[in-house]
Order: C-alpha cells, then sequence, then structure tokens
C-alpha cells in the first residue's frame, strides 16, 4: 500500500474492492446484485457494465482532448469494448448510464433512500454517507498524500462514503450548500445532489479526462437560477 | 409594532446622537435609518448636513460614501458571475494580463524595491476578499503603502481603470495573494473586472444593472447640479474636538464625473438608496420582482472566505486592521461577516454583514434578525468615534421579541 490505512485520502480502485466485497458478503455476482437491488427497483433500465446490440444507436462516442483545444475520438461506440460484458466487474468505473437513470439514482439519495415506494436504504445510512469520514473533519485537500491522484485542490471538501462532501463554500470558492455531494466520471460527466436546496444535477458529455472547468460552471449556473 | 423593534428605544438613538456628537460639536449632523421584517421603524435626521450654510440634515441628503461603495462592486462582480464569466479561482490574470508576473516586496524603497515572485497567481477571490496583497496608501507602515500614496493615488484620480490596472500590476505586492487580508484598492480592480468581463464602462453597468432598476436615483459617481442642495458638506476632526470643512459641496470634486471610476470609493448616495440596495440583499436578491442576484450568491458572498475560519484580526497584515475590532469578525466578498458575538464583543448576531465608509457612514444587515441600519454622516476619517459600535448596541437593545 502507498499509506497506512487511515492516514491520509488517495483516490484508489478501493471501489474496486467494495464492488468484490458485495459479492462475498452477498454471494452474488456483482452486475447481478446491482441489478436486483438497485437497477430493477429504480427503474434504471439503461444502466450496466455494457451496451446490448439494442441500444447501440443511443451509445455515445468518447472523445480525448487534443492540444489545440479541441477533441479527437477516443472510443467509437461500433467498435467499443462497451460491447461486450466485462470479466472484471468494475465497481469504481464499469457502467454505462444515461442522464435520467442517474436522476434516479440521485433523486433516491436526496428523498433519503427511498424512490416509488422503493426504500433502498435507510435515511440515516443516507446521512452516514453522506457525513465527512476524514479523520479529523479533515478536507480532501488536507487528507491527500503527496502526490495523490487527485483532490489535492479540493479544499473544502471532505469524502463521505462514495461522495465527496462540500463542507464549506468560503472554502470551497463556489456557490452551493454545505452537505451537497457529488462525484464525476473520468469522461468528464458528473452529478450532484444538494439537500439543503432539494437539487439533483446529472450533467452528460463525453470528453475522457478533460480538464475543463465545466463542473464549476455548471454549480454557479444552476444555483444562480435559484429563484426562492 | 409589526416589525418587533421598541420605539421607546430606537428613540434612544437620537438621544444618545444628538447629545454625545452633535450637541458637543463632533458631528455637524447625522441620519440614521433602521428597519425590520421588510419595514422602516426608524428613520431620523438630526443636525446639519452643511454648517457653513446652516442646511439642516434631510431624509434625502446625498452623502459620500466611500468604501460602501464596495458592496455595489463586488455585486456587480457577482452578477457577472452568475451568468459564468468567470470563476472565483480563476486568476485575475486570465482576464488582465497585466497581473501575471507581478511581484512581491521584499525590502527596500521605491524605485529599488527588492522583490520575490508571488508563490501562486492572485485570483478574482483575492480581490473580492482583500487578500490579493495589495494595499491602499493610508499608512506609512511600510514601503509599498508609501508608494501607493505617491504613485498610485495619484494614477486613481486622473487615469482610467484600464491605467490604474496596468500602473498597479507593475507595483510590488505587499504579500503573496491569499496568505492574508490587507483592505487595498483590490474592489478597484474589481470594478476594473466588471468592465472588461461586460464590455461596459463600470459607471454604464451599476447604472444599467443595478441603481435604474433598483430606483436608487441619486446614487452615482457625481453630485449633478439640480441636486447640489442636497449634497452634504464633508468634515475633519479638529485637535480640540470639533470639526472643520474637508470639503465644500459647491467646490467639491464630486461635481464632476471622475476618469477613475472607483469601484473601491467613488459613488455617492442616500440613505434611501441604500436601503433598497441592502433590502435586495436581506430578500434574497430580489427588489420588486426583479431578480439581481441568486440566494446562494448572496450565501456565498456572505460566508467567510478568510483560510481557516480566521477572522480579519488574526489575517490581517496590517496592524490598524488586526485591532479588536475585527475580532470574531470574517470578510467575505464584498463585507465584514460577523462569526462570533463574543469574540467581536458586539450585541450582534453569526452572519451579520456590514461595512463602512471613510466617511464614518455605515450599514449592516443581519438575516436572522431581518434587521437593515444606514448610517449617515460625514466625519474623515471612520476611525475618529467609535459610532458604528456604539449604533449596534443600541438598534439590538431595541429587539423586543
Amino acid at each position: 500500500m502507498l499509506f497506512e490505512p487511515d492516514t491520509g485520502w488517495n483516490y484508489s480502485i478501493g471501489t474496486d474492492v467494495c464492488g468484490r466485497l458485495v459479492e462475498v458478503l452477498s454471494g452474488k455476482s456483482f452486475d447481478v446484485f446491482l441489478q436486483e437491488r438497485l437497477f430493477d427497483p429504480l427503474g434504471m433500465s439503461d444502466t450496466g457494465f455494457s451496451v446490448p446490440d439494442d441500444k447501440i444507436s443511443r451509445f455515445a462516442a468518447n472523445y480525448s482532448p487534443t492540444e489545440d483545444g479541441g477533441f479527437e475520438l477516443q472510443d467509437d461506440p461500433e467498435m467499443s469494448t462497451y460491447r461486450q460484458h466485462p470479466t472484471f466487474l468494475s465497481g469504481g468505473a464499469g457502467l454505462v448510464s444515461t442522464a435520467s437513470d442517474y436522476y434516479r439514482f440521485g433523486q433516491m439519495l436526496l428523498n433519503n433512500g427511498t424512490l416509488d415506494g422503493n426504500r433502498i436504504l435507510s435515511r440515516k445510512t443516507v446521512e452516514l454517507m453522506t457525513s465527512n469520514h476524514l479523520s479529523g473533519g479533515r478536507s480532501i485537500s488536507e487528507s491527500a498524500v503527496p502526490g495523490a491522484v487527485a483532490g489535492s485542490d479540493m479544499h473544502g471538501y471532505g469524502f463521505g462514503l462514495g461522495f465527496g462532501v462540500l463542507q464549506d463554500v468560503g472554502t470551497a470558492q463556489i456557490a452551493g450548500s454545505p452537505g451537497q455531494f457529488y462525484w464525476g466520471g473520468a469522461a468528464s460527466t458528473l452529478f450532484w445532489v444538494d439537500p439543503v436546496e432539494k437539487m439533483v444535477l446529472v450533467f452528460m458529455t463525453q470528453l475522457y479526462l478533460g480538464e475543463l472547468p465545466a463542473w464549476q460552471e455548471l454549480q454557479v449556473l444552476v444555483n444562480a437560477a435559484i429563484d426562492d | 409594532m409589526a416589525t418587533g423593534l421598541s420605539s421607546e428605544r430606537l428613540k434612544r438613538i437620537d438621544t444618545f446622537l444628538q447629545t454625545r456628537y452633535i450637541d458637543t460639536g463632533k458631528l455637524s449632523g447625522a441620519l440614521t435609518l433602521v428597519a425590520r421584517r421588510g419595514e422602516i421603524a426608524h428613520f431620523s435626521a438630526l443636525g446639519n448636513m452643511d454648517e457653513e450654510r446652516g442646511k439642516p440634515t434631510r431624509k434625502d441628503t446625498i452623502y459620500r460614501i466611500y468604501s460602501m461603495t464596495k458592496p455595489l462592486t463586488s455585486v456587480a462582480l457577482m452578477m457577472l458571475y452568475e451568468e459564468g464569466r468567470f470563476q472565483l479561482n480563476d486568476p485575475v490574470h486570465k482576464f488582465l494580463p497585466e497581473w501575471e508576473d507581478t511581484a512581491v516586496w521584499v525590502s527596500g524603497e521605491h524605485p529599488d524595491f527588492k522583490t520575490r515572485p508571488q508563490e501562486r497567481p492572485m485570483t478574482i477571490r483575492d480581490l473580492l476578499s482583500h487578500q490579493s496583497g495589495l494595499t491602499y496608501g493610508f499608512t506609512d507602515s511600510n514601503a509599498v503603502d508609501r508608494t501607493y500614496q505617491k504613485l498610485v493615488r495619484e494614477k486613481m484620480s486622473d487615469g482610467s481603470l484600464a491605467e490604474g490596472s496596468m500602473f498597479m500590476a507593475g507595483m510590488p505586492l505587499l504579500f503573496s495573494p491569499g496568505t492574508a487580508w490587507n483592505y487595498s484598492v483590490s474592489t478597484d480592480m474589481c470594478g476594473y473586472l466588471v468592465e472588461v468581463l461586460s464590455g461596459q464602462k463600470f459607471d454604464e453597468f451599476l447604472k444599467e444593472r443595478i441603481t435604474a432598476p433598483l430606483g436608487m436615483i441619486d446614487t452615482a459617481f457625481s453630485v449633478p447640479d439640480d441636486k447640489l442642495e442636497r449634497f452634504a458638506a464633508n468634515y475633519s476632526p479638529t485637535d480640540d474636538g470639533g470639526i472643520e470643512l474637508q470639503d465644500d459641496p459647491e467646490t467639491s470634486n464630486y461635481r464632476t464625473s471622475p476618469k477613475f471610476l472607483a469601484g473601491g470609493h467613488g459613488l455617492v448616495s442616500t440613505a434611501s438608496d441604500y436601503y433598497i440596495f441592502l433590502k435586495m440583499l436581506l430578500n434574497g436578491g430580489v427588489s420588486d420582482g426583479c431578480r439581481y442576484l441568486s440566494r446562494k450568491t448572496i450565501e456565498l458572498m456572505t460566508t467567510n472566505h478568510l483560510p481557516d475560519g480566521r477572522s480579519i484580526s488574526d489575517h490581517a497584515v496590517e496592524e490598524g486592521w488586526s485591532d479588536s475590532i475585527f475580532d470574531g469578525t470574517g470578510f467575505g466578498l464584498g463585507f465584514s461577516v460577523i462569526l462570533d458575538p463574543a469574540t467581536a464583543q458586539l450585541a450582534s448576531s453569526v452572519g451579520q454583514y456590514a461595512w463602512g465608509g471613510m466617511a464614518s457612514t455605515a450599514f449592516w444587515v443581519d438575516p436572522e434578525e431581518e434587521v437593515i441600519v444606514v448610517f449617515m454622516t460625514q466625519l474623515m476619517p471612520s476611525t475618529t468615534y467609535p459610532i458604528d459600535r456604539e449604533l449596534r448596541a443600541l438598534v439590538n437593545a431595541a429587539i423586543e421579541d
């Protein structure tokens, strides 16, 4: 390991190990567990580890930024490895989804664990997951180990159980609410849930490892639209 | 009464100001507006607005509000923030390239400064929260301030904002951006950013986007001839505790539009105009059905932006600002913010935001108690008397629910 457990923060394959724990604890294959316990009850019909042929017409191309500020094809949907079900069911990075599906997931969390009468988690567990779990109430930036994959600039954000959690808008330098939780994907997708303002945001695009300020910009624009 | 303020106790404000300051000749006049829950509970004009001409203070007297210009400039810039034009952590040089390599003062006097490179570039948040490393030129306490006194203030009266920016960017910073708090010309640079980001002159932007739609009809960078009779005289204290004329309205520079549109200190206004502005902020950014800012942006502006929850006095680089007046008080984006009334030793609420002007004008907004106070007078400098603190005690003492 890079450091003794609980002595630092580093973005990692930790969540892939969580997926394996789901298998060991439930006795089911990880994809089956997700399907039965999350995707089916939440009606997330387009969320899975692969794109079946009958949905290929809706599968986006993925791009990489070019040096001149444009982008180039990184993964063609027709030839994508996402067309095959993977052997390694990555709980950290494996899924495809849609804005509507992910919105349902986010809305379940905002509703304290329930959607359309289906309880996925207790309110207390959602509260626990969206509390800061870093030692001493520290932020991600304060906890990130030297050379961490990400997070050294995440001032004012703590980390819960699966989510970054906004602690203080002054330190984070952005409009938002304390307790707002979020994460994003390597292809520049983003979601957040703001329990104070009762908002869910899902942003989808496909720019792989792009360094866009779009996440910040969206947060400002959405907060600026609050009219009450 | 519906405002939950005791009218008997509010009358103490007048008695206090009259006996303590006006009868004793320490102030020529004063105008105090206290509102709660959207209703004006106390609006009282005392003494004279122009001692020499024997003109009594009016409710529509026009005052030099100096640094009370800063909240308007900060709101103007944050309106552009809400349009996605910039992020608070954007480097200033992204929009004003002259600031890219501004050095930090180490030793020496102008023009033989020894400098070092800045640790990180100045950001827009640094400007809005006075953590930029810039200074003001009020004091003799350091070489950078002395240079500002001589040179920058010259440029700031005769030059355009663009010229001012070029000039200041060529002077060393007092400290590396973000490492301390210092009251400064930062807000003038915020005004210049409004120009660059909006493509409009700063005064036009303020008028079109803030003062005209809000109905702040007497708020501007100059006093037109037809309003001259309402323009107060400005005074300075004398050694014997009295006052002397510092700026006669008839011969004042304020009668002509300045070339340097100072977002840090340039405006004149009235108590009623400024109250409209503060009411919009207290209402979460709305006035008469028109939205100026989102409630979330106002929350962001009135949150402490100093690192590690520090107060102004903890973070201030200058001695004058690190005194007890700023204990328990943080700084947001254009306002001071009460972090803890006990540490601040002030009857107040957590989150109460405030600022004042060089001529002893003051305001505060208490979101928890829904109180707004605007205090107008004209005595330079504002450190002469502790009227702001005295008023906070008197107004909070009038809350009766």
